[in-house]
């Protein structure tokens, strides 16, 4: 114990010694150890983290259950949406479950008074079923959970529990707030309970629910039509937790045989057999539940793996520059170790020593590294949420993240510690001493022999990543540079929701109008436009379309997507119209039924070019008749970035009714920078109708940069690190070089005085760092490609070899290590012939 | 061939400057074997180091040839004393990472010979010093003994017009120094100019001229009995 005492304050005094290298060498340590815990901080809480609820590893998920929406007309295949009346089906049984639950798969915004004069405000809603609470097996820190009373029936009850957060935030942590009644959409509802501190629900996305209220409420919820009736929508996630000692396949048998009972009876007695075929192929996977479902980890977890691989070679670069530091310093202690070793030392004291000092830096490196992990965890989670404020995602973090912390910390110190350590114990007494009496000082070759490897192994690592970055950097261009179909210059984008704003139908076009003059009158606005969804949004709105004279083939697609458009939208947007007209305002609700269909929709169904005046119908009975193309538009992008071209087809607004009629976004082309006339916008539309809700308002570009933030995020962050292992390599060849300059200024001199130029003192310094580079760029490549092709799914629009970006990676190592290794070189040009011979 | 005017040599330290070398006034004949002898500290590997150009921090005239060395840039010094000296060191100076042939090789290395040429010399040296099972041995390998022994091979393999030794049989056996001054000796009568620093007077006995140094002054020449003795001068 006392050697042990001693060892540290030994090392301590080693590490005070040359504070300088002291410093780069925590440094260096702590944006290794850094990175690793910010990347690995946020894949604890993503991937590994369970919910807080209890005995989470019962929990399973129908499905992987991350996508949101109302959809219909499900195929064969994994089903992880379902409708209502599915879930009362089977909770009635729940025969290998101890209960079933049931939750909306979309949040609800809901404009909420939390007391009768005060002003509405928006917040964040989620849908549950009774049994919800019973499955996490969650109990209220105040008042009362939701229980399956309280969700019997549609329009029963109207009670809410809110979360801890909002209770502290939005109602001042009154105690007394259980039975206190708040307005949520109009209907009054009463407060019944308060969730515990950490839980956030069984989902883990950007922002928390600020309460939860009872499924069976939808209908004054939402503001929509109900969507609890039989053969209702497929709208629910459904969890379940498994009875003590039944496994989840059998969760999935019993599961997946009731669905396809449900399915045959909900589609009544007249299937066909093709129909029953696909029914016969649907089924639910039963996933581990306990983490809860999330789109964030299904969107973050592979880039978050692959940055986390980015980390461990930075840390791995750190590590050999720490080992070479070691190493340096035990070379320097040779005679001091010789010494100590004839006089009889133990060698394990000796590698104890060294390991001692080598674990010494890496905690103070694990220090530096926790304190900038808190900051770039807090950077990494904003980018993740996308800024949202009450994420259950936090950036601090807890006793997993310190534990991993400490390992890794540990994993370095005995890493780096190892080489010398190993050196020292492999000493021989009578070499060291004998030629510390000779004396000359160059040392024998083998003790260079180490330091390069290192070197070697660093720009070996540094290509990876350089390359990996490059990859991805290209990749992030590609997406976001590709040509989408429509003009994105000043281009702004509104939401807004007249629903939430109390219109009827019949109100809306007046509305429209009203909106559309604000705007066009306001200097700097070239044009403005209504329509369904927004440029670049797909949103949710498909339906197969049946065109007059042409047969489908058997199990063809012919799934469309639909948006509903102001007869300036195509013009606001800059979507070429190709063929025939576009839609105007002779499209009237009397009119002919007008639509536009794009160019695939048009490869599609009329190969031979002669769309335009034929006609379809719309499986999707809301939009019921037969439609005339009068135009064929350019592909417009929508949906991820990554997709192929999707089948549009754009129905004017003027022309549909009742719900479809609703439009909730709008489109302006400004003359300059959007962004100057976002505020004389806002101002326009409130003078129109200041309770009219305007949910979100951002250009276009921001609005494409959503699409690639997985793409963001691994391209910035890989760029980031590369940039500090290719630094933390220069500082490694730069330490190395010129410690072995220093160590040979002896034998330059002798060179020197033997007739050697400089040049060529600098050429035999520069080679041997070329060497080294020539090394690692020969072990860099193969690996390189190697790793390439494991991100190969990451990238687009290039190869994994993608030569350009190999040639700028090795030409950018190129000159920065040559750089790194000029200053030694020159240093080593500067021996004075007379210093260096006195050098002993 | 060497001329030296009022050479002056002296460290700045903290105690003020310190003179090691002062008014030196020499005049080297080609062919001659000088030995300069004195006390330890007298300043006697200062003066070869600075007749061996390796030291440029000295003031006076240096004329060499007829060349005004004191007016030559560091490179010209330097292209000078590749083509002139061969230099043994005092502290031996082998480089530890090479075998004994490659140091020997290593002043050619730095001439523009060719290849062959120069294993033929290097081949000849090992010969001549009786060193070639040890060719393939790296110098801590070596004995003090063996070691001067490849400083000397190393200095005269190019052939050097002017031999500057410093303690050359330092820590040579007797009879083995006395190869080496036998060496010198032919050397010297094949013409090479030779300057040695020695404390033997056996050593001093091959040479013609014997200089004596004390506290950086010359305080007697044999070739110049009429010098001033150095008190004198001090004064
Ligand atoms: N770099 C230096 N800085 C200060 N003084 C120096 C330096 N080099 C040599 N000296 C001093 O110059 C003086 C002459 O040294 P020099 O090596 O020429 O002596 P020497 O006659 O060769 O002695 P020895 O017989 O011990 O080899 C010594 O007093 C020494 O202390
Ligand atoms: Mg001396």
């Amino acid at each position: 114990m006392t050697g042990l005492l001693q060892d540290i304050r030994y090392g301590l005094r080693q590490l005070r010694k040359s504070p300088g290298f002291t410093a780069v060498a925590i440094v260096s340590l702590g944006l290794g150890i850094g990175a690793n815990t910010a990347i690995f901080t946020l894949i604890n809480q993503l991937v590994l983290k369970s919910l807080p609820v209890r005995d989470p590893q019962h929990l399973v998920s129908f499905g992987k259950a991350v996508d949101g929406g109302e959809v219909d007309g499900i195929g064969p295949g994994p089903l992880d949406i379902f409708p209502y009346d599915f879930y009362k089906q089977i909770e009635r049984t729940h025969d290998p479950f101890l209960e079933i639950s049931a939750s909306g798969s979309f949040p609800v915004t809901v404009s909420v008074r939390n007391r009768p004069k005060d002003a509405a405000r928006q917040a964040l809603t989620q849908l549950v079923s009774g049994t919800f609470f019973q499955v996490l097996g969650v109990e209220a820190a105040l008042g009362r959970t939701i229980l399956p009373d309280d969700a019997d029936a549609p329009g029963r009850n109207p009670v809410a529990v809110v979360s801890y957060r909002y209770w502290e935030e939005k109602l001042e942590a009154d105690r007394s707030v259980i039975g206190r009644v708040i307005t949520i959409n109009g209907t009054s509802f009463t407060v019944i309970g308060v969730a515990p501190p950490p839980f956030f629900g069984a989902e883990l996305n950007e922002q928390e629910p600020d309460m939860w209220l009872p499924i069976t409420m939808q209908q004054q919820v939402t503001l929509q039509p109900s969507l609890l009736n039989p053969h209702g929508l497929f709208w629910v996630h459904m969890m379940g937790r498994l009875k003590e000692g039944t496994t989840p396949n059998q969760g999935k048998a019993w599961a997946t045989q009731q669905l396809q009972r449900f399915m045959v009876t909900r589609e009544g007695g007249t299937i066909s057999d093709k129909r029953r075929r696909e029914i016969g192929q649907m089924y639910i996977d039963m996933l581990p539940g306990g983490r809860g479902v999330s789109h964030l980890r299904e969107q973050f977890s592979r880039p978050l793996y692959i940055l986390m691989g980015v980390v461990v070679l930075v840390l791995a670069i750190a590590c050999a520059n720490l080992a070479n530091f070691l190493l340096a310093k035990a070379a320097a202690r040779e005679r001091e170790i010789s010494t100590r070793l004839a006089i009889g030392a133990g060698r394990w004291r000796l590698v104890r020593q060294i390991l001692t000092e080598a674990l010494l830096l890496s905690l103070l490196g694990s220090v530096a590294g926790l304190t900038l992990a808190l900051v770039g965890t807090r950077m990494l989670v904003y980018f993740v949420v996308q800024g949202a404020k009450n994420s259950a995602l936090t950036p601090n973090p807890d006793l997993t993240v310190l534990a991993f912390t400490l390992a890794v910390s540990v994993a370095t110190g005995a890493l780096f510690g190892i080489a010398p350590a190993w050196r020292a114990s492999q000493m021989r007494v009578v070499t060291a001493l004998h030629s510390a009496r000779t004396a000359t000082g160059s040392g024998i070759r083998s003790s260079r022999m180490l330091p390069n490897l290192l070197i070697a192994a660093q720009v070996a690592l540094s290509l990876v990543l350089l390359v990996g970055a490059g990859l991805f950097l290209r990749t992030l261009q590609n997406l976001r540079n590709q040509n989408l179909g429509f003009n994105r210059r000043n281009l702004l984008l509104v939401d807004f929701n007249a629903k939430l704003g109390g219109y009827k139908s019949e109100q809306l076009r007046g509305l429209y109008d009203r909106l559309l003059n604000g705007i066009r009158t306001l200097p700097g606005v070239r044009s403005a436009s209504i329509s369904g969804t927004q440029p670049i949004s797909p949103g949710s709105w498909t339906s197969p379309i049946f065109v007059q004279g042409y047969t489908p083939a058997p199990n063809e697609n012919i799934m469309t997507f639909l948006n509903r458009v102001s007869p300036s939208y195509l013009d606001t947007v800059g979507i070429p119209v190709l063929q025939g007209r576009s839609i105007g305002r002779e499209d009237t609700p009397t009119s002919m039924k007008a639509v536009l269909i794009n160019q695939s929709v048009a490869k599609h169904f009329f190969p031979h070019g002669d769309a335009i005046g034929h006609q379809f119908t719309i499986a999707d009975p809301s939009v019921p008749g037969v439609w005339r193309i009068v135009g064929i538009v350019g592909d417009a992008k929508y949906g991820p970035l990554r997709d192929e071209q999707k089948r549009m087809i754009y129905l004017p607004l003027e022309q549909l009714t009742a719900d479809d009629h609703f439009a909730y976004s709008i489109q302006v082309r400004a003359e300059g920078d959007p962004k100057n006339i976002e505020s004389e916008i806002r101002t326009a539309l409130a003078e129109v109708d200041p309770d009219l809700p305007l949910l979100k308002v951002r250009t276009i570009s921001q609005e494409v940069d959503s699409f690639v933030e997985n793409e963001r995020l691994i391209s910035q962050l890989a760029n980031f690190f590369s940039l500090i292992a290719l630094s933390l390599a220069c500082i490694g060849l730069y330490g190395v070089l010129t410690y072995n300059v220093v160590k040979r200024t002896n034998e330059i001199g002798i060179r020197m005085a033997l007739g050697a130029r400089t040049e060529g003192i600098l050429w035999m310094v520069l080679r041997e760092s070329l060497l080294l580079l020539a090394a690692g760029i020969a072990v860099g490549i193969p690996a390189t490609i190697g790793v390439a092709r494991i991100v190969r799914s990451q990238l687009f629009g290039l190869s994994s070899f993608d030569a350009a970006t190999f040639m700028t990676a090795i030409g950018a190592i190129a000159i920065v290590i040559l750089i790194a290794a000029y200053l030694p070189a020159r240093r080593a040009a500067k021996v004075d012939p007379m210093v260096a011979l006195r050098y002993e | 061939m060497i001329q030296l005017k009022n050479l002056e040599r002296s460290y700045k330290t903290p105690a003020g400057q310190f003179f090691v070398l002062r008014r030196v006034n020499l005049e080297i004949q080609q062919g001659e074997f000088i030995t300069i002898m004195g006390p330890s500290g007298a300043g006697k590997s200062s003066l070869l180091n600075a007749l061996a150009l390796l030291d440029d921090a000295w003031d006076g005239e240096y004329w060499f040839r007829e060349q005004a060395v004191h007016k030559m840039k560091r490179k010209e010094r330097a292209d000078l004393a590749k083509k002139n000296v061969g230099m043994v060191f005092q502290s031996y100076h082998l480089l530890d990472d090479l075998t004994v042939r490659e140091n020997i090789d290593l002043p050619l290395s730095y001439k523009d010979i060719p290849h062959k040429l120069r294993q033929g010399m290097v081949a000849d040296t090992l010969d001549r010093f009786q060193i070639v099972a040890k060719k393939d041995l790296f110098p801590s390998q070596l004995s003090g003994g063996q070691q001067q022994l490849v400083g000397v091979a190393r200095a005269v393999i190019h052939k050097p017009p002017l031999l500057l030794a410093d303690e050359p049989t330092g820590n040579l056996h007797s009879s083995q120094a006395k190869e080496i001054m036998e060496l010198f000796r032919e050397l010297n009568q094949q013409g090479t100019t030779i300057v040695q620093v020695t404390h033997s007077e056996a050593n001093a006995a091959y040479g013609s001229r014997v200089i004596q140094l004390r506290d950086g002054w010359v305080v007697s020449d044999t070739a110049n009995p009429e010098l001033q003795p150095y008190e004198a001068v001090k004064q």
